[in-house]
């Protein structure tokens, strides 16, 4: 038996109100379903459970509001299938002695080692995954989606975290144009063979630069937390998406470098009506490394926001709008845009900053390299 | 269906993607983008809408005639299944 609690979404919160069960005693459950609704005074949020079971009873009714850790629902645990045999598992001495001090299980590790060894990062890397999943915590700071109500107490959030962030962390900027005719004529080419609706919009080849220039340079990527950097080894990016009627929230697409463009497409659609509908998930809400903003074809000509604790760095991209750009000894008009990046100076500096926006630049401004604008 | 119960489909679309145009007095023959505040991705959503609600195909060649509100009315009464 293990009994399933009231979630804290974050440091500030005492309390939360169980809005719907998605689940009735007697049903199985398995590990990522989302069970519950659960209202906060920053907004609403779709619960997941992280073990699989029966549900044997649901302790607190509809429109209870109950302190966090209050147990919401007892679970009859599945039986997990029987581990591998631990000693099996190519592993370094060190992650080999972290993973039992841990209780981790070797077997569901992947080594990024030599041959597939597992090493400390990998067991650091579960870790944090375990962390910030097993207890449904959000980090200090995220921001919930909030239903339309709720407005005012997510500027309150927003506010928090962004004094917070102003005035713990040393922020540097830097900007860099790029040149995207190649992008924008190539992804116009391939819209022309689909539908409207399967369009492929630039800000997908954005996200995917961001998640694979951060791999080249992992001091952008990851978190600040107990006085030391802690790089991570997945690169998924928050997409900052504004809310109808005032109101912002980054959840997370992840393993945004892995997936062909069409498909991070479709994501991003689905996360966006998401987060407008205040539908979002309390995972993809605690699991970006790195925010990247985007001011879309009617916003401005570049931004220098504001990192998003505990993570340490914020990338933006302006409006493309066509522009006077030298090339070789000529002067031409292109689509250009305003890269830059907000960077977290315990962790990186401007050289650092500068090898990540150039990175960046460089795939964006020469989409046919290594398959880059590939699609399914 | 008549053109005028596709018209009302078509604005209730809008204002599925834009709440606020329910207090906007929309002119019928304006590009949408130009008097709501929607960016690309509420296009798309709008196009997903309008494709859904009428089982019509739209190419992205087809995109412009359907941001105004007589545009979408008239693609849709030529296109739609019947």
């Amino acid at each position: 038996m293990s009994t399933f609690s009231m979630p804290s979404l974050g440091a500030d919160m005492e309390k939360g109100t169980i809005v719907d069960w998605h689940i009735k005693e007697g049903d199985r459950v398995n590990r990522g379903d989302i069970v519950a609704e659960v209202e906060t005074q920053k907004g609403v949020m779709e619960v997941e459970i992280w073990q699989s079971g029966m549900i044997k009873k649901i302790c607190i009714p509809v429109g209870e509001e109950v302190p966090v850790g209050t147990p919401l629902a007892i679970l009859e645990q599945a039986i997990e299938p029987r581990p591998a045999d631990q000693s099996k598992v190519a592993a370094t001495p060190l992650a080999r002695r972290m993973a039992k001090e841990a209780q981790l299980n070797l077997s569901q590790i992947k080594g990024t080692g030599p041959h597939g060894a597992i090493c400390r990062q990998d067991v650091e890397t579960a870790l944090e995954a375990r962390n910030t999943t097993d207890h449904a915590f959000l980090s200090r700071d995220s921001i919930p989606t909030p239903k339309p109500q709720n407005r005012d107490s997510m500027r309150q959030a927003i506010a928090r975290s962004m004094e917070r962030s102003k005035k713990e962390i040393p922020h540097y900027a830097i900007k860099i144009d790029a040149d995207l005719s190649k992008l924008t004529d190539t992804l116009a080419e391939l819209n022309l063979r689909r539908l409207a609706t399967d369009r492929i919009l630039p800000i997908s080849a954005l996200v995917k630069a961001v998640a694979l220039a951060a791999r080249r340079t992992p001091q952008v990527n990851g978190f600040w937390r107990n006085g030391a950097f802690r790089p991570s080894q997945s690169v998924h990016v928050g997409l900052a998406i504004s809310l109808k009627g005032g109101g912002l929230v980054a959840p997370a697409l992840m393993h945004a470098g892995d997936k062909p463009v069409d498909v991070l497409m479709k994501e991003i659609l689905d996360l966006v009506a998401r987060a407008r509908r205040g539908k979002l998930k309390i995972s993809e809400m605690s699991e970006s490394t790195i925010t990247l903003t985007n001011l879309g074809d009617k916003g401005a000509d570049e931004v220098t926001g504001i990192i998003t604790p505990p993570q340490v760095s914020l990338v933006g991209v302006g409006r493309i709008s066509p522009k006077p750009w030298a090339s070789g000894n000529l002067l031409g008009v292109r689509p250009v845009a305003t890269l830059t990046l907000v960077g977290d100076h315990r962790v990186s500096d401007g050289h650092l900053g500068s090898l990540f926006l150039r990175d960046m630049e460089h795939l964006l401004a020469h989409p046919h390299e290594n398959g880059f604008l590939n699609i399914t | 269906m008549l053109s005028a119960e596709i018209d009302q489909k078509v604005l209730q679309t809008i204002h599925d993607i834009a709440p606020e145009s329910a207090d906007q007095d929309l002119d019928k023959d304006i590009n949408l983008q130009e008097q709501l505040d929607l960016d690309s991705i509420d296009l798309i959503h709008y196009l997903e809408l309008l494709q859904k609600e009428f089982h019509v195909k739209i190419p992205e060649s087809e995109t412009q005639t359907l941001l105004t509100i007589n545009g979408a009315t008239r693609y849709i009464s030529e296109h739609k299944p019947h």
